[in-house]
């Protein structure tokens, strides 16, 4: 594993020099094709090495990292072509991949704490630094401290833990057992606010509407996973208490997934609507996660990396009318049919993945957690019934509206679909609907 | 429809669809009445595989017919007199069946009668 | 090239495997055979996700009907769409939709059916919208949200599924009849049916989906889509038999089929009339197989597809020669200019009605005749006897305007019939229309159904028949300036003609209900309390608080911090002066 740090690091000295954006791209491929070459043991964690070691879960969501990060330098080739500090933003991007390879590899829940937020940092400076509008100040201020303000708990949860325990490796969480009220909220809440739940979600749409391209394809696809990797590795040591305690979650999450479901009819800018559809995913996910049941996790993870892939290209997708358009709005970006035909078989198939429509990763994960919270309680059936047939409008007014009708006739030219636009809109969505071949590799991990 | 109008009259006296004869076969007949046998053979039932509600007194003539059908596969139309065979047994069946009803029905009401007189 | 066109590829493909599945069929049939052919994507938990493929002589003879009407609406519309500038998406989007019909009939797995379930929901949406106006933009939100609501249902039926520790409904329906968990699954699985057949709450998006492409309508809403429901409960009929919704779903679809009927005699649009009738046809096959005959509901199926979309297709070459005009009060004397098509027509008519000895008579007269032979009150018996008559009378109204009334359109043209790509399909299907129902008559019985009926009872389809040919006739008479009687009863006339406002049902009574509450939420929770508890709210209590405590700083007053700073100063003399004294 330090093998790929190390290939990491020297990266950055490759992001000052002229020239080497697409260099930096095909290097991480690279990597990337390492990586997927380690054996993975799906009972065990593997590839252990000072302190970094890799289990089933961290292995698909570092490889989901790096797949988002090669795709966010694919989307914002614009900033290239204008020169718009691409050095800094290559070396922000592989600053940020670092954090999060430590974030899934390492083995010390403290040092996973220091990664978590460090990640922040990048992420801010992403938004802040290539953002379109004045409102990402505000934005860059929200997504940071909702994060900060109920991660500091967390923090002390850890110190605590380490206190008793004396040891605070993730693989022996499983042995102990706190049932303590106070140590549970605090370590949760951080989680939760990352996911994120539904009355702490208002950071999201705000920062996925104000981030770039790429800021938004690493929202979208991995720092929501943070909170759910988390919440899988945390959830071990509440056993007890999150049986009595987790129905809060589950309800506030279902009802939340059912009222976000319904604001995205309402809104207007196309990233807000996705972010909002985020939001609504990631609810069952946290309701599939707190029934503890097996089905639950494993629907969650299967969740969590499709719901990446699917929201991340549907990122690219609002990008690809906006760096036309020059407007995120649904009354301009319309009639897109008529004008960009081939992209709108992209846009029909990242739609009909997002609304679970198989044969995606999308759908098993869902196909799970309707399992795992039907059998938790069958009066969850009718929420769940609500959000699913939602899902779907929601989807299909997004399609329908961009698509259909007439185009706003105040454009006045634009050019017709890159070749690599289609191949970050194909490397989206084929590893989406072809991994549902290999599905037993997500689903058995325990 | 048919079947429930037809039995409407048998309500008064608690005679439904489904109930079996009560009343010992030969009062009133004159004649020695038979009991119905089947005439196919249990052994060909179960290996031609026919489903259980068709295993009936009028089995034999299905049998006749899934062998002619068997054999005149794709011209299915030649078995047209084997079917008709069959369903002009189903047909005696079910004539016979409607007079037991009738007949319950009278005996019970005569019964009725009987009992009312005493 | 223009001999291989994709058209061509695929009529050729689709209709060799339909030739192929005719002879599997046969020997299927005759020895009863079932084949299932596994592939197991993973088990674990006890519970295995497997994909199968489900060989028996339903399937296969589906099959074969599936791909023998979409190889036949392909080539018709080579000619139909000729002027289509993309239609190489049409044709992959009609395969696609084959693909996943072809997908739901072999699957003996609730898994792979929602996969087939959910592809034909997509795929219809997508066809329903191809043209891009409004109206076809409406109906096909319209159609994919009706589906989606049957998709919901078939995923929780998923779930509820996973008690019986497989999702193989195949093996285990007989024997788990009596449970309570079967009575929830078979409560969905007849909701989900009932939105994909378009039964009475959720009919509205058949009428509406004729804003499809003709030949779409031709394939997708006659024969395949719409009996996907009915499909899946001639699967799920050993489970459904004795249990109570069965009853509320034969007076639903008995209803259905009436009221499907009588809206038929008001419409003016030809798509329309005939997608009304096929919503009256799926409501007979709904209530037969309610009564507890699936395979009748199965053969009425199968001969309904023929003629039906070989009505459509008719339908189609009239829609041609009127300039895209769908109105039939523009239409009339047709007969006498393209006769062959008028053959076609006629011969689909008289099939719908059950005329002898075509392809109806055979299923829909054993229908009617099994109904009378069973147990039933009156209501339903009215209900069948109506519907049959009023089919008579709204396919009597048609010919009548159609062919034998006058032409309206213009004074001068010129109705061109000899387009023989569309003429080869009509008549294909015109030989199966009138072959396919004795052919399936003596193939599918295997054990043949005895009829023994009054010669009233007996005669009663022909009088109904006769009357409402009658009717049809009177019918097409009015004009404008005829004693109508329509206005004196506009409310009764208004609820009969708008299919008893059951779109409404569907669009304005439901979306302003949920639209206004998200939107309510928006305001309320998203702007409002959650941004004044966190954000917000934040802000503000910051900025009150640093307006009070600049007071103490060096903003506002100079003194004022001279002398705090003098106060503490003493406080901390007073402190150390008590300190020392303690020690």
């Amino acid at each position: 594993m330090m093998k790929f740090l190390m290939m990491m690091i020297f990266m950055i000295p490759l992001c000052f020099k002229k020239n080497m954006f697409w260099m930096v791209q095909m290097m991480l491929f690279l990597m990337m094709y390492f990586f997927m070459n380690l054996m993975i043991n799906v009972m065990y964690y593997c590839n252990l090495s000072y302190m970094y070691s890799c289990d089933m879960l961290s292995y698909g969501l570092i490889l989901l990292s790096i797949w988002i990060i090669i795709l966010m330098l694919m989307s914002s080739e614009s900033l290239y072509k204008m020169n718009f500090y691409p050095n800094f933003f290559m070396f922000n991007l592989i600053m940020l991949l670092i954090m999060l390879f430590l974030t899934f590899s390492v083995m010390n829940l403290f040092m996973f704490y220091l990664f978590f937020e460090s990640s922040l940092i990048f992420t801010l400076l992403l938004i802040i630094g290539w953002g379109y509008q004045p409102e990402r100040i505000q934005a860059g201020m929200y997504f940071l401290f909702y994060t900060l303000f109920a991660s500091l708990p967390l923090l002390l949860g850890i110190f605590y833990i380490f206190n008793k325990m004396n040891y605070i490796m993730i693989y022996f969480m499983k042995f102990f057992n706190f049932n303590l009220y106070l140590l549970y909220f605090s370590m949760i809440m951080a989680f939760l606010v990352k996911m994120p739940m539904y009355f702490v979600h208002l950071w999201l749409p705000k920062a996925h509407v104000e981030a770039p391209v790429s800021g938004s394809m690493i929202l979208a696809g991995v720092m929501l996973k943070l909170g759910g990797y988390g919440l899988l590795r945390v959830l071990i040591l509440f056993q007890k208490v999150g049986l009595k305690l987790n129905i809060i979650f589950i309800i506030i999450s279902l009802l939340g997934g059912f009222y976000l479901s319904l604001k995205c009819f309402c809104q207007v800018d196309i990233k807000s609507l996705i972010a909002y559809s985020s939001v609504a995913h990631m609810s069952m996910v946290i309701g599939g996660i707190m029934t503890m049941n097996y089905w639950g996790f494993i629907g969650s993870y299967i969740l969590m990396i499709g719901h990446g892939l699917c929201s991340s290209g549907m990122f690219c997708l609002a990008n690809i009318n906006y760096e036309r358009l020059h407007s995120r709005s649904l009354y301009i970006n319309k009639g897109m049919m008529s004008l960009m035909p081939s992209m709108s078989l992209w846009w029909f198939l990242l739609m009909s993945s997002n609304m679970a429509a198989p044969p995606s990763l999308n759908l098993m994960g869902e196909i799970s957690l309707i399992n795992s919270l039907v059998s938790w309680c069958w009066l969850s059936m009718f929420l769940l019934m609500l959000i699913s047939f939602f899902s779907a409008g929601y989807s299909l007014y997004l399609y329908s509206y961009i698509q259909h009708g007439k185009f706003y006739l105040g454009i006045y030219s634009f050019y017709m679909g890159l070749s690599r636009e289609y191949l970050l809109l194909m490397l989206h969505w084929l590893p989406l609907n072809i991994l549902i071949m290999k599905i037993d590799y997500f689903m058995i991990w325990f | 429809m048919g079947q429930s109008m037809g039995s409407f009259g048998a309500r008064n006296v608690d005679l439904y669809m489904n109930d079996n004869p009560t009343f010992d076969p030969q009062t009133g007949f004159s004649f020695e009445r038979k009991p119905r046998e089947m005439k196919a053979r249990e052994e060909d039932l179960i290996s031609a595989r026919i489903p259980p509600q068709f295993r009936d007194y009028c089995a034999h003539y299905l049998l006749d017919y899934q062998v002619c059908r068997y054999k005149n596969m794709p011209m299915l139309y030649k078995c047209a007199h084997e079917k008709h065979d069959y369903l002009n047994c189903e047909h005696q069946d079910y004539v016979l069946r409607m007079k037991e009803f009738e007949r319950e029905r009278r005996l019970r009401l005569r019964e009725q009668r009987i009992v009312g007189a005493a | 090239m223009q001999k291989f066109s994709i058209c061509f590829i695929s009529f050729f493909v689709l209709f060799s495997f339909s030739m192929i599945n005719i002879f599997f069929f046969s020997y299927f049939v005759m020895n009863n055979l079932v084949y299932i052919l596994e592939w197991e994507l993973i088990s674990f938990s006890s519970m295995s996700i497997v994909m199968s493929i489900l060989l028996d002589w339903m399937s296969l003879l589906f099959m074969m009907f599936v791909s023998l009407i979409s190889s036949v609406v392909i080539f018709y519309s080579k000619s139909y769409m000729s002027s289509e500038l993309n239609l190489n998406r049409f044709i992959i989007l009609v395969l696609l939709f084959v693909f996943s019909m072809i997908l739901l009939i072999i699957s003996p797995n609730i898994i792979s059916i929602l996969l087939g379930w959910d592809g034909l929901g997509l795929v219809s949406y997508c066809l329903v919208i191809y043209y891009q106006n409004i109206k076809s933009y409406n109906a096909g939100m319209l159609t994919a949200l009706s589906n989606r609501v049957g998709d919901v249902f078939i995923l929780m039926v998923i779930s509820w599924m996973m008690n019986y520790g497989s999702w193989n409904y195949f093996f285990y329906l007989d024997f788990m009849v009596n449970d309570y968990m079967m009575m929830m699954i078979s409560v969905m699985i007849i909701m989900a049916a009932m939105t994909k057949s378009a039964q009475i709450p959720f009919s509205s998006w058949l009428p509406a989906a004729m804003a499809a492409p003709t030949p779409v309508s031709a394939l997708v809403h006659s024969s395949t889509l719409v009996t996907a429901g009915v499909y899946l409960l001639i699967r799920f009929n050993s489970l459904l038999i004795d249990m109570f919704f069965f009853k509320v779903l034969l007076l639903l679809s008995g209803l259905t089929m009436f009221m499907a009927g009588i809206s038929a005699n008001y419409e003016f649009d030809l798509k329309k009339i005939i997608a009304l009738s096929t919503l009256s046809q799926l409501g007979l096959m709904m209530s037969i197989l309610s009564m507890g005959f699936p395979d009748l509901a199965f053969f009425h199926l199968l001969t309904h597809a023929m003629f039906k979309a070989l009505l459509f297709m008719c339908a189609g070459v009239i829609i041609h020669m009127m300039n895209d005009i769908q109105d039939i009060r523009f239409m009339g004397g047709i007969s006498n200019f393209i006769p062959l098509t008028c053959l076609c027509l006629n011969v689909s008519n008289m099939a719908l009605c059950g005329i002898p000895f075509l392809a109806g008579f055979y299923s829909k007269d054993l229908i009617l005749e099994m109904v009378s032979m069973s147990n039933l009150n009156f209501f339903i018996f009215l209900l069948y006897y109506v519907s049959t008559g009023l089919t008579m009378f709204y396919s009597f109204r048609l010919t009548m305007y159609l062919m034998i009334n006058d032409f309206n359109l213009l004074s001068v043209y010129n109705l061109y019939d000899e387009d023989y790509v569309m003429l080869k399909s009509m008549f294909t299907l015109m030989m199966m229309s009138v072959l396919s129902g004795s052919m399936l008559m003596w193939s599918i019985f295997s054990y043949p159904y005895m009829i023994y009926l009054p010669l009233n009872i007996k005669l009663m389809v022909i009088y109904v028949s006769i009357l409402g040919a009658f009717l049809g006739y009177l019918m097409s008479n009015m004009n404008i300036y005829s004693m109508n009687k329509y206005l004196k009863s506009y409310n009764l006339s208004s609820f009969l003609c708008l299919m008893w406002f059951m779109p409404n049902l569907s669009t304005y009574g439901l979306n302003f209900y949920f639209l206004n509450y998200g939107q309510l939420m928006l305001k309320n929770i998203d702007m409002g309390w959650s941004e004044f508890y966190s954000g917000q709210g934040l802000v503000l209590i910051l900025k009150n608080y640093t307006v009070f405590y600049s007071f103490f700083q060096m903003n506002n007053n100079f003194k004022i911090y001279l002398f705090s700073f003098v106060l503490w100063v003493c406080f901390l003399m007073m402190f150390m002066m008590i300190y020392l004294n303690s020690l």
